[in-house]
């Protein structure tokens, strides 16, 4: 069993201290504790399955271990792979090849652990530089190029939404507008 | 390999990604950066947006081992600093005699009161820490300890879904192996029993 330690003094708790309804000291530094602990605790850590070696001629073969027995295919490519090769992510079976590339390009989701939003930075490259109005000149252009060039770029895990964006592309195309009349105006005067 | 294969990944659509995250109560903002806690379908979402950008922290419910929550005085420390700061504007608004100026202390002096009695009754402060097998992470949102069980009462149900109930038996104490009861009499009799207890190891 892995031990649940105090989160001060990192004393090793023992099971008197789990699941207690109300505070209990830790048996070190006396602190008051609240520990919740969960079947996952007592569980032994599961050793990594090695493929079956092929016995029949008739077997399918693992493609990154022809020698080995393929259980199943990728979910992604459907290359056959073995028990090593195997790795279960969100129900889903993959081979290492594709959860690397689909990791670098965002998919499938819940791999990626940073994502940059660009539609906050075109809002803020559209609505900050109005407080010195005069840097909207440079900034509206690039707040519009990064709304269109980043249209289809994922945003947010939790906030999926292109309000940001659309807003970002209306201001600075409104910010466009008004310094191409301003520039129409001194020009024709 | 060939991009187009990841075609048959399915991505994750915008309808599917607004319905597959419940925000949890609890946030903590600074100029630089802020967290929230998400409630997804198997595992709870830690996100940390900093500016222009957001990192993620995913724990599985199957891999979650134990919630350690820690009591703070944070909340009794925070409360006398502002009822202190209070009373420092208050006395300055007794001590002079200017109307205008005894006005603004006085105004200053019941923000800070004000202050004080919301982090009163805000309730106790706590750290909370969610253990995996590989790792033991704070959930820095969860710094009241109304919050935590707010947040950790939905999250029980769904972990104990996840991984079944936890046995009774578990939860009893073992009796000592051998071994064990041995080297707590060597621990006891040492100077310093308290800390050959402890799992972190200090360099010589």
């Amino acid at each position: 069993m892995a031990a649940v330690t105090c989160t001060k003094c990192g004393f090793v708790l023992n099971e008197t201290t789990f699941n207690q309804p109300v505070w209990t000291g830790c048996p070190s530094c006396k602190v008051p504790l609240l520990v919740e602990v969960f079947p996952a605790l007592f569980k032994e850590a599961a050793s990594a399955q090695s493929g079956q070696v092929l016995v029949t001629e008739g077997e399918a073969g693992c493609f990154y271990h022809p020698h080995k027995k393929a259980v199943l295919p990728c979910d992604a490519c459907g290359r056959f792979l073995c028990a090593l090769c195997d790795i279960e992510f969100s129900g889903q079976h993959f081979c290492p090849g594709c959860l690397e590339t689909g990791r670098k390009k965002g998919s499938p989701a819940g791999l990626d652990k940073r994502r940059t939003l660009y539609d906050s930075l075109a809002r803020s490259l559209s609505l900050l530089p109005l407080l010195i109005w005069p840097l909207t000149l440079i900034t509206a252009p690039a707040a519009l190029f990064i709304a269109i060039r980043y249209w289809k770029a994922q945003g947010s895990v939790v906030r999926r939404s292109k309000i940001f964006m659309v807003l970002a592309m209306l201001i600075a195309l409104i910010q466009i507008a008004g310094w191409t009349i301003l520039f129409w105006t001194w020009f024709h005067r | 390999m060939d991009d187009s294969v990841l075609d048959l990944v399915p991505p994750l659509s915008m309808a599917r990604a607004e319905k597959m995250y419940l925000r949890l109560p609890g946030r903590v903002a600074s100029i630089a950066h802020h967290h929230r806690l998400w409630l997804g379908p198997d595992h709870l979402l830690s996100v940390r947006a900093t500016g222009f950008s957001e990192e993620y922290k995913r724990f599985y419910f199957r891999d979650i081992q134990a919630f350690v929550i820690r009591k703070t005085s944070r909340r009794g420390i925070l409360t006398a600093l502002f009822a202190l700061v209070a009373m420092a504007f208050a006395l300055s608004a007794l001590l002079i005699s200017d109307p205008y100026w005894r006005g603004f202390w006085a105004v200053l002096a019941g923000f800070g009161l004000l202050l004080s009695a919301v982090n009163w009754l805000a309730g106790p402060t706590c750290v909370c820490h969610v253990r995996t097998a590989v790792q033991t992470e704070q959930l820095p949102t969860l710094r009241r300890l109304r919050t935590a069980r707010r947040v950790l009462a939905p999250l029980k149900q769904r972990i104990e879904e996840a991984q079944g109930p936890l046995a009774p038996e578990r939860l009893q104490p073992k009796p000592p192996s051998l071994a064990e009861s041995a080297a707590s009499k060597a621990a006891a009799q040492a100077p310093n029993a308290a800390n050959g207890a402890r799992t972190t190891t200090s360099l010589p």
